[in-house]
């Protein structure tokens, strides 16, 4: 196990009702950007900057579990965080995430 | 590359007359505008059937348009009612008139396929018909850029604090605060930035004695390829601007920026702004129209170079990078590009 996994906690990122399947979370926890994204009432967190060229994936469209970058039209799996096509392969990081009460919780 | 499948601004109402010609390029079409004696508005072609002299190089006669070469005569559909000193007129005579449609004190001018020029397509600005309510005032800017340099300008705000420092760009911290969220639309992209709990600007506060912290919002929806439709305004904080219709009250300002490609390299940028506060003070109106003014010429000068530069680094061979605040820009860019292609596309099909 990495040091990494080893110190990984929940954090906070906000309440539930501030999230909507067209409005995700946008923030910064522990120094690392992170999107947070509501799909068929399911939470998906994933590490929020497009691996091709800087900007925040949840500025972007989500459509079908998949979030298009606003830029370049990379596509990501919100589940997986795998790329699905545009100008990276890359995937992104994706992050545990669960609803305690009304506040939702990411693991990283 | 142009749509052409679409309506541009050819110009303002008051622009046009029945007593001399108008000639303007339009998408790199020669097109003359003038009015027949019932003030009916037409758009031909500006070329005389006969030897080529511009038509607006001739004379209005009697809501007719005489060419100023050997004096042929057209009138507002094209056709060719006299040729002096001889009495037949051959049906190659007429000229192309192009579909044109007046509304809100603006002409519109289509010069795509004809049968496809559907007035439910044009920008609403009746808000221009109601000088009680939203008195307003227009100009025009000529741009030495090509439309969509202009475009993106208008879908990429974060150039305010900077091209704009001197007129409207003073507020720099709520700027930096803003939500933005660029959707989709079936005609073009809508651009809005809320600001809530902002400090109001003493702009703002010459009109209207807010007493605390306002929501402001800007809103910029472009319908394709070039007009954009700009609501900006700020009502007491806590309103719910989010949703369109609870912005009523305090400070309104509407602005109408019609784009229309002259050539690949120049540009008409047509503008009306109109306030929906302080509605019976003249000096408000005449402020607005001159900070409007002095904005779109600080962006005018801009986009001169960057035309320059990017004719000397061009895009295609200078690897340009894009930043967050260019999702709009981007969404614009795409969503006239496949219009673009899909007029290609359909005249291909079409003649094939």
């Amino acid at each position: 196990m990495s040091a990494c996994e080893t110190t990984a906690r929940w954090h906070d990122v906000g309440d539930i009702s501030t999230l909507s399947a067209e409005e995700p979370i946008s923030t910064t926890v522990a120094g690392e950007p992170v999107g947070v994204f509501l799909v068929a009432g399911r939470c998906h967190a994933i590490h929020d900057v497009c691996p091709h060229e800087y900007v925040r994936l949840s500025h972007g469209y989500v459509d079908n579990g998949i979030v298009e970058c606003p830029l370049h039209e990379a596509r990501f799996d919100l589940q997986s965080g795998n790329c699905l096509g545009g100008p990276t392969d890359l995937p992104v990081k994706v992050y545990e995430v669960k609803v305690d009460g009304s506040r939702v919780l990411v693991k990283l | 590359m142009f749509m052409k499948d679409t309506w541009y601004m050819a110009g303002w109402s008051t622009e046009v007359t029945s007593e001399r010609p108008l000639g303007r390029t339009i998408c790199e079409e020669k097109v003359v505008l003038f009015r027949d004696l019932k003030g009916m508005p037409s758009a031909l072609e500006d070329r005389c059937s006969h030897r080529g002299l511009p038509l607006s190089c001739g004379r209005m006669v009697e809501g007719e348009i005489e060419c100023g070469y050997h004096g042929l005569v057209f009138n507002g559909g094209g056709t060719c009612t006299r040729i002096p000193g001889q009495k037949m007129i051959p049906a190659r005579g007429s000229i192309r008139s192009f579909p044109l449609v007046e509304r809100d004190g603006i002409l519109w001018v289509w010069l795509g396929t004809a049968t496809d020029a559907d007035p439910a397509q044009i920008p609403d600005n009746s808000w221009r018909n109601d000088a009680v309510n939203w008195p307003h005032r227009e100009g025009m800017c000529y741009v030495e850029s090509n439309y969509l340099l202009v475009v993106d300008n208008l879908m990429d705000l974060s150039h305010i604090g900077f091209v704009h420092m001197k007129t409207i760009g003073g507020n720099a911290p709520d700027h930096v605060n803003a939500r933005t969220r660029v959707e989709r639309l079936p005609t073009g992209v809508r651009l809005t930035r809320l600001m809530l709990e902002a400090v109001p600007p003493p702009t703002y506060l010459k009109g209207v004695p807010f007493t605390g912290k306002i929501d402001r919002w800007q809103d910029f929806e472009l319908v394709a390829p070039s007009n954009v439709l700009q609501w900006s305004g700020g009502v007491d904080a806590g309103a719910g601007i989010e949703d369109p219709s609870r912005r009523v009250g305090g400070v309104q300002v509407r602005i109408f920026h019609g784009i229309t490609p002259e050539t690949e390299k120049t540009s008409f940028y047509f503008w009306s702004v109109g306030h929906g506060h302080c509605k019976d003070i003249p000096a408000v109106t005449e402020k607005l129209r001159s900070d409007i003014d002095a904005t779109i010429q600080e962006d005018a000068d801009v986009l001169r170079e960057q035309e320059l530069n990017l004719a000397h680094y061009p895009e295609s061979a200078f690897n340009y990078i894009d930043i967050e605040s260019d999702n709009a820009r981007l969404q614009a860019r795409r969503f006239i590009q496949k219009r673009i292609e899909a007029e290609a596309l359909a005249r291909v099909e079409k003649t094939a």
